[in-house]
């Protein structure tokens, strides 16, 4: 019967204890997407909202969300406050999503990443006629924060304004 | 009979004889040859003294070896067979045998560290779906390679119902702009330190403008 030496018994643990976590950890790294796996889908809504400066400043409940940031000074020119429309959009990683919307325009996007408090999304939207691209952008924001897109002008059989898509993303655990 | 000119001819045989070397026949004739010949008698006879004396002179030196040399001789030959079965199995012939053996030490370090990297890399499969968003009620395709293209090849618009229940009140927080092409007439970011306004304006020439805020 052979018997290992001591050095030997030392040995093999020794580089076990270090080559399991450093093997596991190269292979995070070298796994491309893998630091941004933390985010792997997130849940959007682009909310269309016409706000006119027609109206007595009170903002439907329908819109109550979203109601501090329509009290913000950027708006504050504004009186009336109305949904338009509500799309939910279910994104997964670097995979585009698209919402299209009775104004003509579509609204895009895409998860990026994103970390422990911040996603990171792409975001483009179209012109009413679909023809061409208004804007693109590339931005990280807090989960479940808010961006603003300003479309100009809108108006229907009821009411005119200024049209804005009011998109907010969170994470899916 | 000139016995002088056949004794060296008949030696050979003779010696034959004298070791049992003979066939049957060979040996019938031999033997009625020696009959024959008185010196060839001779010579068989001194041929049998001369085996006997060397026989007892290596029995009597075998007498003279002390018996504990003997002793000394079977312990050597026992040290050699327990060292024959002690030693490990020699090393195979083949390459990869003897790397796999020589390797022999380092295999629990080396598969728990393969082991921890297999497990790092399943976790990540589970927690990172594909490329392209199979849920039924999700029109989505895979995203371009360029961050800032738009993909002309876009499925159709998610079936959700108009007004949906809201998400949670956001946070006051502005959104980090990374990079921005504006396609419209004109555009411009607005940020008040609460929220993030993008403003686009339809028609005219496109502007194109990257910033970092």
């Amino acid at each position: 019967m052979t018997r290992r030496s001591l050095k030997t018994r030392l040995l093999i643990p020794a580089l076990a204890a270090v080559l399991a976590p450093l093997s596991a950890f190269v292979t995070v790294l070298a796994v491309p997407g893998a630091a941004e796996a933390a985010v792997a889908k997130a849940s959007c809504q682009v909310n269309a909202v016409l706000l006119s400066k027609d109206g007595d400043g009170t903002i439907p409940s329908e819109l109550d969300f979203m109601k501090s940031t329509l009290q913000n000074d950027e708006f504050a020119a504004y009186k009336g406050f109305h949904l338009l429309e509500r799309k939910e959009l279910k994104l997964a990683l670097d995979t585009k999503a698209e919402a299209s919307f009775t104004s003509g325009h579509r609204v895009g996007l895409t998860l990026l990443g994103g970390d422990e408090t911040r996603l990171k999304l792409h975001a483009d939207l179209s012109s009413r006629d679909a023809t061409k691209s208004l804007l693109s952008t590339d931005y990280s924001i807090e989960d479940n924060g808010l961006l603003m897109i300003g479309a100009g002008a809108y108006s229907d059989e009821k009411r005119s304004g200024k049209l804005f898509f009011a998109i907010q993303c969170g994470r899916v655990s | 009979m000139n016995h002088e000119n056949d004794i060296p001819t008949q030696a050979g045989d003779l010696q034959a004889f004298f070791d049992g070397e003979l066939d049957h026949a060979g040996a019938e004739r031999m033997a009625r040859t020696i009959d024959q010949d008185p010196q060839l008698r001779q010579h068989l006879n001194q041929m049998g003294v001369m085996r006997d004396l060397v026989g007892r002179s290596l029995e009597m030196r075998a007498t003279q070896v002390p018996r504990a040399r003997f002793e000394q001789i079977w312990d050597e030959i026992d040290r050699t067979i327990t060292q024959d079965a002690s030693r490990p199995a020699e090393l195979p012939a083949s390459f990869w045998q003897r790397v796999w053996v020589a390797f022999r030490p380092f295999r629990v370090p080396v598969m728990a560290a393969v082991g921890a990297a297999a497990i790092a890399v399943v976790v990540m499969q589970v927690g990172q779906s594909g490329p392209v968003n199979q849920d039924g009620g999700v029109a989505s395709v895979p995203r371009t390679a360029s961050p800032l293209s738009h993909d002309p090849q876009v499925a159709p618009p998610t079936p959700a119902p108009s007004i949906a229940e809201a998400f949670p009140s956001p946070r006051a927080a502005e959104a980090e702009i990374h990079g921005i092409e504006f396609g419209g007439k004109q555009g411009r970011i607005s940020q008040t330190g609460v929220v993030t306004v993008l403003y686009v304006e339809e028609d005219a020439t496109p502007q194109k403008s990257e910033r970092s805020l």
